[in-house]
């Protein structure tokens, strides 16, 4: 399988004489890969994820990105990859208050300059799929938290990208809308093709995908695969790893 | 065919270097290359001729005669270095096919002028033969086929980088444009969604828009009544309109300064909430010019809009004021514009560049902090301090004018030390803090956002400073009444010459003849030159009067005054200046090129020019003793027509110097006889007579229009009583400026506030629910609010009042109050300032509870 992400001594810092955050990644994703991203406060999961989603660049070491370096991109082809590759779910949904459900859901596609009436067709058909018709035409706080977190979902997907990256989409929603949540990702990871990377520090969510990477410290540790155990089975062995952690 | 190949042919040297190869052949064939006495000869004949006689060695015999064994040797060798020419014809051939089969011919080519050379060589050695014209040009064209064909080689490989350069630019162009390429256009549901965005936030820039029309309307009004009063240029400028030019001038670059500061705290909030859109932009994939294209609409639409309100306020204001707007539009409105661009640009760099550091283009999701700086507080709060006790010494000298731009350095001084005191104070309070301790959360919001609020404390302080330290006292001066008028109904500086025509005045009045010397400073040069050149004359001051003692003497004794006692020098060096004017008008110098304490002037009439490098050998520098008082009349409000009192003998020294030639060291205007009136005239009339006696003046106004010619504010005479009320005018001009002023500052200072709380208010609501969450009651939040702008409203307050102080306390000085009327300024500054501060903290007091409702 070709990868889609490759890092390769990966490091990362904020500031020039500040303290390291990543501390020499290695990793390489796959396409169709569901890999959840584990670790305690502070061992650098989120800044993996937005180094992973372009959000942040990497201060040494090389990405690759569909085998692509991305050093050697120019900040508009990056922006591309962005808007067309990638689709970005957060934890506190993110939404435009000043925007509609509609509008926020169509707001990367009218970035792209997508045609109109595929526009329109997309963002009806993601609105019937996340069972969000009612609130077409409704603000972000007039709705509860899944159901911006549905409408957060729907946004990522509007331009049919070929990875989402999650942080903790899950991490403001209760168990059961949490749950609907990961289902719905696993559905597109295997329905749908799409390479899903979530950062979580639940087991109970990481128990349904493929691989789960434990970092500490700014450093990956190590690397569990389901394969073909039970999710019952694999929740238990991410809870003892995290444990040990 | 391969690149190089093809540059091959299409090298130009390729086809010289043929064309040489074929010259030279034809030279050695056929011109004559050897010569003997009057014959010239080919090499092919000279070959032909060894061959007939059978050989070099008897040809040499024969051509060179038995026993003469060097010329024999000599010719032999001549023989065989021809076939060195011939060996080099046949290199050049072979070269020349080389080239046209496309190959390189370096070697060859090297070969051919290696036995050139070799020929040449041999030929200087044995020379039986001398050289003919032929082997001239056989060895030039050896010679051209080396250097012009190098030169050729040369100019053909850097046409060839040159080409390749560009293909490898193009190359790159192309490639760039294909990996930008990003077709398609955004339609108008893009733009709608902006829009809407844009106007949700619209109470972001809300304040932006109030600020900037403020800033404009205010711009537009001064520059509007500037205009209106015929520019700042006084030409001919009444009393009034000089105190209106003079006091616009001051007040603009100083509302420029604190516009600035006022919009660049603004625009940080309102950066502050922006970037949290354009993050989530950014997240969302859209290209940074794309993004560059949202804020600049955004923000030249508030920039804009702010910019048409401001006009329409603007010139409504002016309208109501009833300066004339029709035929001076063209003139205010650019240079209104012009400072309003300036004073947002300036604000913008404030906030990218200076404090804020920011690139709104990278992902941001959390609004940084703003931390306490490590160092540099001890260094910040030393120039400061310098700067600020320098700008109280300058505004002390006795010739500052009261100069605006000196408060400009206290208020910039104030600033550094500021930043550098409230560094060192935080670091200290953190230092000692415990976690416990409720100190923390008074400290935390300047711990969080040291700049920010910095640079409000200092606003809120600077605008504090001007209002009590420079208008409130200048209000209270307004309330000393002015001098007693003086006694007489016409003063008049005239000529010898035209004292019969005033003499004819008497039965309608009495007249007094005092003998004076016009008196002028470095400024009152050729008026002439300034049509020309503004450079070389800026402010025509017009003329000063110059009595000697005596006179004086009488002056004070008529006018009901008590003459000082006076030390004056009999070389003139020591004068004593009667600054003519009304304790309520500003303190004017003499003159101000030197800074105002040097008290510059010439005895004689205005210069065409001067050597402005050395300018106190023309305009001596005097020491002098100052009164403040109207002896003749305040005809200028200080601005000249003071009166210079001289000793008696040096007066009487320069008097009928000065009346009977001009000073041949310096240029004075050619139509002048001498140098200046020699008598002042005090006319007081009997009443109703006044037509007969300005009927008069008039005359001798015109006789001498030629002296008016050099400053239009020399006046040859005044009626008192229009001059005094002129005066008035410009007095109750400056008065209503000062208030207008005062209460401008009042109001910017509550504005201030407003900005500081409605910019905070996001982010002080989510502390106090956060700290109602933490089980704080309401009473503490109240009283944590309260403590938190009393902090600001006192510290503000009580800096401005401490800073304020000594400059209050200058200005009796400065304007030489005497002691009643110190007095009444010190009633009246204490009512102003116990009022305003009164003013001020109730309507704090109302803001903040606003804020604490609204903010919590």
């Amino acid at each position: 399988m070709s990868s889609v992400m490759e890092l390769k001594g990966l490091r990362k810092r904020y500031e020039e004489k500040g303290d390291w955050i990543l501390k020499g990644i290695d990793l390489r994703i796959e396409k169709q890969d569901f890999i959840a991203i584990m670790g305690r406060s502070g061992c650098g999961k989120t800044t993996l994820l937005k180094t992973l989603g372009l959000i942040e660049s990497a201060t040494e070491g090389e990405y690759f990105f569909e085998g692509n370096a991305v050093s050697g991109l120019w900040g508009s082809e990056i922006a591309d990859i962005r808007r067309r590759n990638m689709g970005f779910i957060f934890q506190d949904y993110n939404l435009m208050g000043s925007l509609t459900v509609r509008e926020n859901i169509m707001l990367p596609a009218l970035l792209d300059k997508m045609d109109e009436q595929q526009r329109k067709d997309r963002t009806e058909k993601l609105i019937q799929r996340f069972g969000i018709q009612a609130y077409r035409d409704k603000y972000p706080h007039e709705m509860s938290g899944g159901q911006q977190q549905r409408v957060a979902l729907c946004r990522a997907l509007i331009n049919d990208p070929d990875v989402i990256l999650g942080d903790e989409p899950t991490g403001n929603l209760d168990s059961v809308m949490g749950q609907q949540v990961i289902e719905t990702l696993a559905e597109f990871n295997e329905t749908d093709g799409k390479t899903v990377i979530l950062v979580t520090h639940d087991p109970k969510i990481a128990m349904y995908c493929r691989k789960v990477i434990f970092m500490k410290d700014g450093h990956l540790l190590d690397c569990l695969e389901r394969r073909d155990a039970e999710k019952e089975t694999f929740y238990r062995e991410i809870a003892a790893k995290m444990e040990e952690l | 065919m391969s690149n190089e190949k093809k540059n091959l042919q299409q090298n130009p040297s390729r086809y010289f270097r043929v064309l040489t190869a074929v010259l030279f052949l034809a030279d050695v064939v056929l011109a004559p290359w050897l010569r003997e006495g009057n014959r010239s000869f080919s090499v092919r004949v000279f070959i032909h001729g060894v061959k007939a006689a059978g050989g070099i060695e008897k040809f040499a015999l024969t051509e060179a005669g038995k026993g003469n064994t060097e010329g024999i040797a000599n010719l032999t060798m001549n023989y065989w270095c021809i076939y060195l020419i011939i060996f080099l014809g046949a290199v050049l051939l072979l070269r020349a096919a080389w080239l046209l089969a496309g190959r390189k011919e370096r070697f060859l080519s090297g070969a051919a002028y290696a036995l050139g050379l070799l020929y040449l060589c041999a030929f200087m050695i044995f020379n039986y033969y001398g050289y003919s014209g032929g082997m001239i040009v056989g060895m030039l064209l050896v010679f051209l086929d080396a250097m012009l064909g190098k030169y050729l080689d040369e100019r053909q490989a850097l046409r060839e980088a040159e080409a390749a350069l560009r293909a490898k630019e193009q190359a790159e162009k192309e490639e760039k444009k294909r990996r930008e390429a990003f077709p398609g256009r955004y339609g108008s549901e893009f733009y709608r969604v902006i829009f809407k965005n844009f106007r949700a936030n619209i109470r972001d820039f809300l304040l932006f828009l109030v600020g900037a029309v403020l800033t404009m309307t205010v711009l537009l009004v001064i520059w509007g009544m500037e205009q209106g009063c015929g520019g700042i240029r006084l030409l001919g400028a009444s009393a009034l309109q000089q105190q209106i030019a003079s006091s616009l001038k001051q007040l603009l670059p100083v509302f420029m300064l604190l516009a600035v500061l006022m919009l660049s705290l603004i625009i940080s909030g309102y950066l502050r909430t922006r970037m949290k859109n354009y993050s989530m932009y950014i997240a969302l994939g859209i290209r940074n010019k794309t993004l560059i294209r949202i804020i600049g609409l955004e923000y030249g639409t508030c920039i804009l809009t702010a910019l048409a309100g401001g006009i329409l306020l603007g010139l409504a204001t002016l309208k109501i004021i009833g300066v004339p707007i029709a035929g001076n539009l063209l003139r205010m409105l650019p240079p209104a514009v012009l400072c309003y661009l300036l004073v947002v640009l300036i604000s913008t760099l404030v906030n990218y560049h200076i404090f804020e550091f920011k690139n709104v283009l990278r992902y941001n999701r959390s609004s940084a902090n703003e931390p306490v700086p490590r160092y540099g507080a001890g260094v910040m709060m030393g120039i400061g301090l310098f700067v600020m006790l320098g700008s109280l010494g300058l505004f002390a000298r006795r010739g500052s004018g009261e100069d605006l731009y000196i408060l400009g350095g206290l208020i910039a001084g104030f600033g550094l030390f500021l930043y550098g005191a409230a560094t060192r104070i935080l670091k200290k309070r953190v230092d000692r803090l415990q976690v416990t301790e409720t100190g923390l959360l008074t400290i935390l919001p300047w711990r969080n956002r040291f700049r920010t609020n910095v640079r409000f404390l200092f606003l809120l302080t600077a605008l504090q400073i001007m209002l009590f330290g420079i208008f409130l006292p200048r209000l209270a001066a307004q309330g000393i009444p002015p001098e007693k008028t003086a006694p007489y109904d016409y003063v008049a500086m005239v000529y010898d010459s035209d004292l019969p025509d005033l003499q004819g005045l008497k039965k309608e009045g009495t007249l007094q003849e005092l003998p004076m010397l016009r008196a002028t400073t470095p400024l009152g040069a050729d008026i002439s030159r300034l049509k020309k050149d503004y450079r070389t004359v800026l402010w025509p001051q017009g003329q000063h009067i110059a009595v000697s003692e005596s006179s004086y003497r009488k002056l004070c004794r008529q006018a009901g005054k008590t003459p000082q006692k006076l030390n004056l020098s009999a070389d003139g060096h020591r004068v004593h200046i009667v600054m003519q004017q009304n304790a309520a008008s500003e303190a004017h110098n003499l003159e101000w090129y030197s800074g105002g304490g040097g008290n510059l002037f010439r005895l004689g009439q205005p210069l065409v020019a001067y050597d402005r490098n050395q300018v106190t050998r023309t305009y001596i520098p005097h020491d002098a003793t100052y009164e403040r008082t109207n002896l003749v009349g305040a005809l200028h409000a200080g601005n000249q027509e003071n009166i210079l009192v001289l000793s008696d003998s040096y007066f009487r020294s320069v008097y009928s110097q000065k009346r009977q030639a001009r000073d041949p060291s310096v240029s004075i205007p050619p139509s002048a006889v001498k140098e200046g009136p020699d008598q002042l005239v005090l006319i007081r009339v009997k009443t109703g007579q006044n037509k007969a006696v300005e009927s008069v003046l008039k005359k001798i106004q015109k006789r001498h229009s030629s002296d008016l010619q050099y400053d239009e504010s020399i006046r040859t005479w005044y009626g008192v009583a229009k001059a005094e009320k002129n005066n008035e005018a410009a007095a109750d001009f400056a008065r209503r400026m000062e208030e207008m002023t005062a209460v401008g500052l009042l109001l910017m200072v509550l504005f201030t506030f407003c900005i500081r709380y409605s910019l905070a208010g996001a982010e002080q609501r989510k502390e106090y629910r956060l700290l109602g969450t933490l089980g704080m009651n309401d009473r503490e939040q109240e009283k944590l609010f309260n403590r938190e702008a009393r902090t600001y409203v006192l510290c503000s307050m009580g800096a401005a009042l401490v800073l304020s102080a000594p400059f209050a306390a200058l200005l009796p000085f400065l304007r030489m109050f005497r002691r009643s009327q110190s007095l009444l300024y010190l009633r009246n500054l204490l009512g102003l300032g116990g009022g305003t501060m009164a003013v001020l903290l109730l309507v704090l007091t109302v803001l903040t509870r606003y804020y604490r409702r609204v903010n919590r």
